[in-house]
């Protein structure tokens, strides 16, 4: 495994973990009726923050974690080094993030204009989106560079 | 139009260059390893320039390590 398809490795489990909570978290509170009171708006103005913070706090640690964990197995530092099939393979995660995050965007929004969701619910689901594109992202270059190794 | 391959001797140069490893040649051309194992493996068409610098790091001309192969 290179260090690239460590780091997407790394930046995958914190996608999961942060999207697992705040799934967990968000499903708890809308159960609760916490989006139905008069402090929802404020609830979920503060849920993409909440979610990417935590998640940028949570892939350094894991980053960290990794290096340190790479570095004592194997005694030698790996060079570092972005090639073209890289960033080849980086802009095809990125394109895949962008279409499914375009999809998901119109399934949520043909969900409110049928008046199956309520606005507040759909802004969840966005922000929900926004990782889960990200995800697939990061699963599309795992599987670029295992196909290609 | 087809798409057609690309295919390459860089297996049979790094082997007559002193045995050459593919890290070597790596860090010859600026590149990463596996960037090396994919294009030696034809799964990865590199770029006008990655493929003159492996040739150049043989200092061969670019069609004795790269050949066209267009579909039928």
């Amino acid at each position: 495994m290179s260090y690239h398809q460590k780091n997407v490795a790394v930046s995958l489990c914190s996608g999961l973990i942060v999207l697992t909570l705040y799934s967990i978290i968000v499903i708890r509170l809308y159960y609760d009726g916490r989006f139905d009171g008069p402090g929802a708006h404020w609830l979920v103005g503060w849920s993409p923050f909440a979610m990417f913070t935590g998640g940028i706090a949570l892939t350094i640690v894991l980053h960290i974690l990794s290096t340190i964990y790479r570095t004592v197995r194997k005694q030698e530092e790996e060079p570092f080094i972005t090639d073209e099939r890289d960033k080849m393979i980086e802009l095809k995660g990125l394109r895949f993030s962008f279409f499914a995050f375009c999809i998901f965007f119109l399934a949520v929004m043909g969900a409110l204009a049928l008046n199956l969701m309520g606005p507040y619910t759909v802004l969840l689901f966005v922000v929900g989106g926004l990782y889960v594109a990200g995800i697939s992202g990061e699963i599309v270059k795992l599987v670029l560079y295992r196909r290609d190794a | 139009m087809g798409k057609g391959k690309i295919r390459n001797n860089i297996r049979r140069l790094r082997f007559d260059h002193g045995e050459m490893t593919q890290k070597q040649l790596a860090e010859k051309v600026g590149a990463s390893r596996q960037t090396i194992v994919a294009i030696e493996k034809a799964k990865y068409a590199p770029s006008l320039e990655l493929a003159f610098s492996i040739a150049h790091a043989f200092g061969k001309p670019i069609q004795e390590v790269f050949s066209y192969e267009p579909d039928e």
